[in-house]
Order: C-alpha cells, then sequence, then structure tokens
C-alpha cells in the first residue's frame, strides 16, 4: 500500500484518528435527550413538568422551559437550514432513514414513559408545519435497518473506489519495486498470477544451501499461500497472546446471514478461540509452562502434513506466600457453565497448596462445603456436580464474605479472597468488602452489574480458556504462569521443503519470530491455565514426487521449538526447547485427536478467508472433522463450531 | 462562577431538575464522544447517550462523590456501551466492525479518507476490552491511572492492554504492506 508517512508509533496515530472521528452529536437529539432525563426527576422537586419539551415544542410556556425550548427550536431550524454534511448516510439509509429530526425520539426510549413522551412529541410535531424534515426513526430498529440495508455498514461508494484506486497503485508499484528488499511470497502476491512466478521465484531462491532439498520437484507457490521455503528462512515464530473474541465476532456475523470478509476472523485466532487439552506441566514439574507438538497428515493435502505446537500454563504456588483462604459462591443453573467453572478451578488450584483452604457456598449463603485443604481438590469439585440457581446471588455473596473474614480472622496470616459465579444474574459489588478482593464472574451471557458502584472484579467467562484465566488469576492475585514468553519454531531444511503457519492471513503472520528470542520484553506473559495453539503445515523435503500421505519425511528431526520465558517472580529468563521427531505422530491419542480438532478449525478459518489451495476440502469435510474430533466437549462450543461451519457453508453456497 | 460537577450531581440526585439539566449539559458531548468511541456508529452511540440520560436520574443515586463524577460517569457509559453491544450481538443485529458508511463519508470530505479507513480497520481489529480503554486513553486523552479507575483495573492492566493495542497495530500494518 501507498502510505507516505507511517508514523513511528500506531498509538500515536491512532490517537490522531480517534480524535477526528466522533462527529458533533445532531444538537436536537442532545436537546430531547437532556429533556427526557429531566421529566424523570421533575415531578419531584416541580422545577419542571415531565413533558418538558414536548409542551416547549409546541409553543406551551415557553417562560418555564427557555433553555430547552430555544435548544430544540433552534436545533430544528439548524437541521432544516443546513444541507446534510454526508451524503453517503442518506444513501445508506435507501429505506428513507437518513435526516434527523428531533421531534421524534420514539424508537429507543427504554421505560413505557419513554414511549408516551416519544407518542407525544410525534404529534405535535405534524403542528409545526411544513418545515419539519419527514420523519425518520432513530431507534435500534432503524440503525439496524440503516446498516441492513448496505451489508457491510461501510463499504461505502467512496470505500469501494478508495480500493479500487488502491488496487491500481499496487498493480503499478509491483513491478518497479526493488526486488531484493521483497520477499519471495510477496512478489508473489503482488504480481498475482502464478504462471510467470514460478521461474522468478526458483531464481530468487538459491536454495544451495539446503542439504538435501533439490529444487526441481517443488511445486510452485500459490500466490499469497504464505509459504516459506525453509532454505530461504528456516525460523518461524508465532503470538502467545490470548485472541478473545474471534469465535464471538464469527457467530455475530454467521447469524446476520453475511458470510465474513476475507481476513475478518483471522484463523490464528479462531483456532486459539478454544482450550485444548494440551498435556500440562506435571506436578512436579519445574517450569510454569509445557511444550508439546504432534503431527498429522494435512486433512486437505495428502502431500503435507501438519504440524501442532503447544504451549500450557500451569499455576505455580510461589514460595513464600501467605496461606489463602477461599471462598466460593456458586448460583449456576447450568450444566454446561458448572462445567466451565469446574476446568477452570481445576487448573487454577494447582496453584493452591495443603496450607490454603477452600470452603463452597451456594446462592442463598448455604454451606456446600465447609473450608477443607485445597489440596483435596477432587472433593472441591465435586461439590460442584449438579446445578443450584437462587433467586439471587446478593446473600450469597454476604455471606461469603462473612465466612472469609471469619476465617481469616481465625487463622492469623492468611489471606482471604471471595469468588462469586453466577449464570443468573451477578449481584452488586460490595460497597466494602473489608480489605477482602472479591471476584464476580458471569459465565456465558450472564449480564454484568454495573462496576460502579462497590469493590472488586467483575469477569465475564465464556469459554474454559476464559474460566481458567480469570479463576487463576483470581486467586492468585494477577500472578502469570510466565512472564515475557516467546516462542521460536526452527525448521529443519533437510527434512522440511516448505512451511507455512496456518494464521492470522498466511501472509506473514508468523514474522514475529525472528530475533524475538534474544530480545528481552518482546514476550508476553502467560496466565496459568492458557494455551496456545499453532499450527504449520509442512512439505517433507522429500514428497513432491509421488509419494502420498504418510511419506515418511527421513530420519531426523523436523524442527526445533524455542520457548523463552520468565517465572512470575524470577526475573532470569529461562529457555527451554522441543525436538520434534519426523514420527512425532505416533502416541499421545489425546493430543492427536485435539490436534485433529484445531487442525479443522484452521481449516475453516483458510476456507473463511476463500482460500483456494485446499484442494476438494471444503465446508462439509471441516464440519466433520470437528464433529468426529470433538472428543468430550462438556461445554459444547465445539459442537458450536460445526454448526457454525454448517451455516458458513449454506452462506457460501457450497454444497454442503 | 459554574457549580462544580459534585455539587450539581449531589443537588440531581436530591431532584434538582436544573442541576441536572446543567451536569448534562456539560457532559452530554463527552458521553456521546465516548460512545461513539466504542461503538464506532453515531447512530448507535445516540441511542446509548440516550439512554443514560433516561437512566442518570435512577443511577445517581448510586452515585457517592468518591470518585470524580467524570470518572463515575466514563463506567456509567462503559457499562451502558457493554450492555449495548452483548444486546446487540443476542440480537444478532451489530456489525461486529467499527465504523460506518457515515463516517467515511465525513473523513472524505475532510480529506482524511485513508486515516478513517485505517482507524476503522484498527478498531474493528480490537476486542471491545481494548476498545474502551483506546477510548479512554487516546481519545479522552485519560492517563493510565484514571483510564484505570474508570475500568475497575488496575493501571497495570491498562498499560498491558495498550501494549497489546500497539502489538496488534503492528500486526496490522505488517500486513496492509504486505496485502
Amino acid at each position: 500500500m501507498t502510505r507516505p508517512d507511517p508514523p513511528a508509533d500506531p498509538l500515536a496515530r491512532l490517537r490522531a484518528a480517534l480524535a477526528a472521528a466522533p462527529p458533533a452529536p445532531e444538537p436536537g437529539r442532545r436537546a430531547r435527550a437532556i429533556a427526557e432525563a429531566l421529566s424523570g426527576i421533575a415531578p419531584d422537586s416541580g422545577a419542571r413538568p415531565p413533558a418538558a419539551a414536548a409542551e416547549a415544542q409546541s409553543g406551551g410556556d415557553p417562560a418555564r422551559a427557555p433553555a430547552s425550548d430555544r435548544q430544540a427550536s433552534g436545533a430544528q431550524r439548524g437541521e432544516a437550514a443546513l444541507p446534510d454534511p454526508s451524503p453517503s448516510r442518506r444513501a445508506a439509509g435507501s429505506g428513507g432513514a437518513a435526516a434527523p429530526d428531533p421531534a421524534d425520539q420514539a424508537g429507543t426510549a427504554e421505560g413505557a414513559a419513554g414511549r408516551r413522551r416519544g407518542a407525544r412529541a410525534r404529534a405535535v410535531a405534524p403542528g409545526r408545519g411544513g418545515e419539519v424534515p419527514p420523519p425518520v426513526r432513530h431507534g435500534r430498529l432503524a440503525s439496524a435497518r440503516r446498516r441492513l440495508s448496505w451489508p457491510r455498514g461501510r463499504r461505502s461508494p467512496a470505500f469501494l473506489i478508495g480500493a479500487a484506486l488502491a488496487a491500481v497503485v499496487v498493480i503499478c508499484v509491483a513491478p518497479i519495486l526493488p526486488p531484493p528488499e521483497v520477499p519471495a511470497e510477496m512478489r508473489l502476491a503482488l504480481s498475482g498470477g502464478d504462471s510467470t512466478l514460478t521461474p522468478r521465484q526458483k531464481s530468487a531462491l538459491p536454495l544451495a544451501g539446503a542439504p538435501s532439498a533439490p529444487p526441481a520437484p517443488l511445486a510452485p507457490l500459490p500466490p499469497g499461500s504464505g509459504q516459506r521455503q525453509t532454505a530461504e528462512r528456516r525460523v518461524s515464530g508465532f503470538t502467545l497472546a490470548p485472541q478473545d473474541g474471534a469465535l464471538s465476532r464469527l457467530r455475530d456475523t454467521l447469524a446476520r446471514g453475511v458470510f465474513p470478509a476475507p481476513g475478518a476472523v483471522p484463523a490464528e485466532a479462531l483456532v486459539n478461540a478454544f482450550a485444548y487439552d494440551w498435556p500440562a506441566p506435571g506436578p512436579d514439574a519445574e517450569a510454569p509452562l509445557r511444550l508439546s507438538a504432534s503431527m498429522i497428515p494435512t486433512p486437505w493435502n495428502p502431500e503435507t502434513r501438519l504440524l501442532r505446537i503447544g504451549i500450557r500454563g500451569t499455576a505455580v504456588p510461589l514460595p513464600g506466600r501467605p496461606p489463602l483462604v477461599l471462598v466460593l459462591v456458586a448460583d449456576l443453573g447450568s450444566e454446561e457453565d458448572l462445567a466451565l467453572l469446574r476446568a477452570g478451578l481445576d487448573e487454577a488450584m494447582r496453584g493452591l497448596g495443603a496450607q490454603d483452604s477452600v470452603a463452597v457456598l451456594g446462592p442463598s449463603g448455604e454451606t456446600l462445603l465447609p473450608a477443607v485443604s485445597a489440596a483435596e481438590r477432587g472433593r472441591v469439585l465435586a461439590t460442584l456436580a449438579e446445578p443450584r440457581p437462587g433467586p439471587s446471588a446478593q446473600e450469597g455473596l454476604s455471606a461469603g464474605l462473612a465466612l472469609a473474614d471469619r476465617l481469616r480472622a481465625d487463622h492469623p496470616g492468611t489471606e482471604a479472597r471471595v469468588i462469586l459465579a453466577s449464570d443468573v444474574a451477578l449481584p452488586r459489588l460490595p460497597q466494602s468488602a473489608r480489605g477482602i478482593p472479591v471476584s464476580l464472574l458471569g459465565l456465558g451471557d450472564t449480564p454484568l452489574p454495573d462496576a460502579a458502584a462497590g469493590e472488586g472484579v467483575v469477569a465475564l467467562v465464556d469459554s474454559p480458556a476464559a474460566a481458567r484465566r480469570a479463576l487463576a488469576s483470581s486467586l492468585a492475585d494477577g500472578v502469570t504462569a510466565a512472564r515475557d514468553a516467546r516462542v521460536q519454531v526452527e525448521f529443519n531444511p533437510a527434512t522440511v521443503a516448505r512451511y507455512r503457519y496456518l494464521g492470522g492471513d498466511g501472509r506473514g503472520s508468523d514474522s514475529r519470530g525472528s530475533g524475538l528470542l534474544e530480545q528481552a520484553g518482546g514476550g508476553v506473559s502467560v496466565d496459568p491455565g492458557h494455551t496456545v495453539t499453532a499450527l504449520y503445515e509442512i512439505t517433507p523435503a522429500t514428497a513432491g514426487s509421488g509419494r502420498g500421505a504418510g511419506a515418511d519425511a527421513g530420519a531426523g528431526d523436523v524442527a526445533m521449538v524455542r520457548l523463552r520465558y520468565s517465572p512470575a517472580g524470577e526475573s532470569e529468563s529461562r529457555l527451554m526447547s522441543l525436538d520434534v521427531p519426523a514420527a512425532a505422530g505416533s502416541g499421545d491419542a489425546i493430543a492427536l485427536r485435539e490436534t485433529r480438532f484445531a487442525a479443522a478449525v484452521a481449516g475453516f478459518g483458510l476456507l473463511l478467508e476463500g482460500r483456494h489451495d485446499l484442494g476438494a476440502w471444503g465446508f462439509a469435510e471441516a464440519a466433520a472433522l470437528a464433529r468426529a474430533a470433538a472428543g468430550p466437549d462438556p461445554s459444547g462450543r465445539r459442537a458450536d463450531l460445526a454448526a457454525l461451519i454448517d451455516t458458513a457453508a449454506a452462506l457460501s453456497g457450497a454444497p454442503q | 462562577m459554574d457549580p462544580d460537577d459534585d455539587t450539581l450531581a449531589t443537588a440531581a440526585r436530591e431532584g434538582d431538575a436544573a442541576a441536572l439539566g446543567a451536569l448534562l449539559e456539560r457532559h452530554y458531548d463527552r458521553m456521546f464522544r465516548l460512545g461513539y468511541r466504542i461503538l464506532g456508529n453515531r447512530a448507535d452511540a445516540e441511542d446509548l447517550v440516550q439512554e443514560i440520560c433516561l437512566a442518570l436520574p435512577r443511577r445517581l443515586v448510586g452515585y457517592r462523590a468518591e470518585a470524580r463524577f467524570t470518572t463515575w460517569l466514563h463506567r456509567v457509559v462503559l457499562n451502558a456501551a457493554r450492555d449495548h453491544m452483548r444486546r446487540a450481538a443476542t440480537r444478532a443485529k451489530a456489525s461486529a466492525g467499527w465504523g460506518e458508511a457515515e463516517h467515511l463519508a465525513r473523513a472524505e470530505a475532510e480529506g482524511r479518507a485513508e486515516e478513517a479507513r485505517w482507524l476503522e480497520a484498527a478498531m474493528s481489529a480490537l476486542s471491545p476490552a481494548l476498545r474502551e480503554t483506546v477510548a479512554l486513553v487516546l481519545g479522552e486523552d485519560m492517563t493510565h491511572a484514571e483510564a484505570a479507575a474508570a475500568l475497575g483495573l488496575s493501571e497495570g492492566t491498562v498499560s498491558w492492554r495498550l501494549s497489546e493495542v500497539r502489538r496488534l497495530l503492528r500486526d496490522l500494518a505488517r500486513e496492509e504492506e504486505t496485502a
């Protein structure tokens, strides 16, 4: 793209762009909203009767509401006189819903009172005569209609023209780009056709350094596929940061009946929207993280294999930490949410020891489990076996706080925590928690309370990964499993001819790797219980000459994975590494199943991007694989994914 | 001299309509701006602020003058915006992205279409939590500590979120260059 001066700091650029973004609020709506708010308290004070603005607009008693009347009518005059500064808004609202009309508010007022007032205002408006623009709805329905009439909401003609211009610029610029500075795959993407590419790519990639990778059998790289020649660059990296929201964004988009735009849902984020059962660090392991890897045949290509790298963090008992008393208040009405909570707790409690204790209360404060040693994890989890929703968890919270306070007083030197989990409705945060940290976890779709009042933390938990993170950080006060974690994969050119990271857009999302391992501070914190999953599609160096699936890549390792991190509470970094042997496809059945599921998710992600290099493998195959490899799936999220794949298939018009 | 926010809020809580009116006049634009920067859509932002205005007399009862009024108000807007997004999501009507046709058209008229497009891509790439943080720190020019107070988070979390935003934007820029 041609951006003349990319600012050094993206945050500065964002600040500037954000400063310019908001339009001035519509004066009419502003006056109306304020008038309506005033009418909410006016009857008591006698300062202003409820239908203040409506009456003021009808000309009744201007002396009693000079300000709002002036504002409202001034606004109307202004709107009537000025041309609409945003032509595309009219265009977007092709249903005739663009001109602002301060008199019509009915669409959005929440309560019946608001609706009544709105209706009155509308009844009054026509009396103002012909100068009033045609009535327009500003309600949610209307905004939805506006949005729907322009399917993507932000693809205006201007945008399309801009995109076309940009494409022209790219096409013009591509041939004059100096070759040495442009990586091979970028050139492939820029020049956009593969007939001219193969020779150029061959000449650009001296393969002399590759011990056993003759260039001849290499198939041409599909443009933009993100493939890398191992001989050219053997090191790759990926992010360890949690990537939330991809799945819900995708669900929303599909629910609107829209096939997501390419790149809207990065495969990397989609894969990591699921928590996988990768091997966890053992109970007496020194490291808080564990690396694992396995290989499976690529579902969509018999010539390649999928390398899965998994990282899982665990909570580690911190030396010298005071004993902890945890009071858990459970107000859960569904099995799925119980399973979420159990999964999170199971992981988080690994950070606790025999000196810590846990008690469980029900929604009304009834004791489900008196304080027991945190070493009895099974007993605690068994208490959370059946749903017990209450009418309100407020009592449970008060009882929990009282119990935590008592336990803390009984055992001097201990710290106390209260965690309340609800899938019904979260109570309000207590005004004073007596210095006891309180976490309110809303499971599933639970509305979060107004965090304005009270002490504590409120978190929404809608996935096993989120449950693990929320619980572990509630327990350990934000202590992470490891800080500044960075990962790097080095492929062996002797066994791997090409690889590609099944990530964001296949165009270089894996470029974070180079040099990252050496420089401190470039990594991210890994929370206890967090899993990170990365998939690479690799082409064995000996494949491509007619040998099909399962072709043995030969002896020797495929790759070496290095993970550098600083353990919580230590400043010095440590390095752990894992050799991935060519035969990493055997052994752990659970890991293989999980890898297959991850492959289904990644493949789905690639299909969403409209990639055509998956051959005949399509949505139906992705859904089938997702169902076959879902495993126990206590939260039902994996079954959901299969359903989403079906929806996407229907929307894409592909045969099921 | 104008009375300060706390005086007005306290009076408004007691049912003084004039005080509430003054308070809303003073802060309406701020609420709208914040709502817009989080939701990325004018109609939604206006709906949002209207709802907040309607509910404010009731909410003021919970205002304790312990935090600064604007901090409290920011929290109210943030919570309302979260509710708004959640409701929109369950009704399957919300666009997941940030931005709208009107925004681009306006930007085009002002000769900053490129930045506007970049902004839409950038904001769409951010999770709601990051968007909120960005709207407060970059949009409202708050310090990390002020934003932390409004978000009910620790200052460290806000700083971490911003570094996360920086990382995401760098990635975006890299993809853009490669595109």
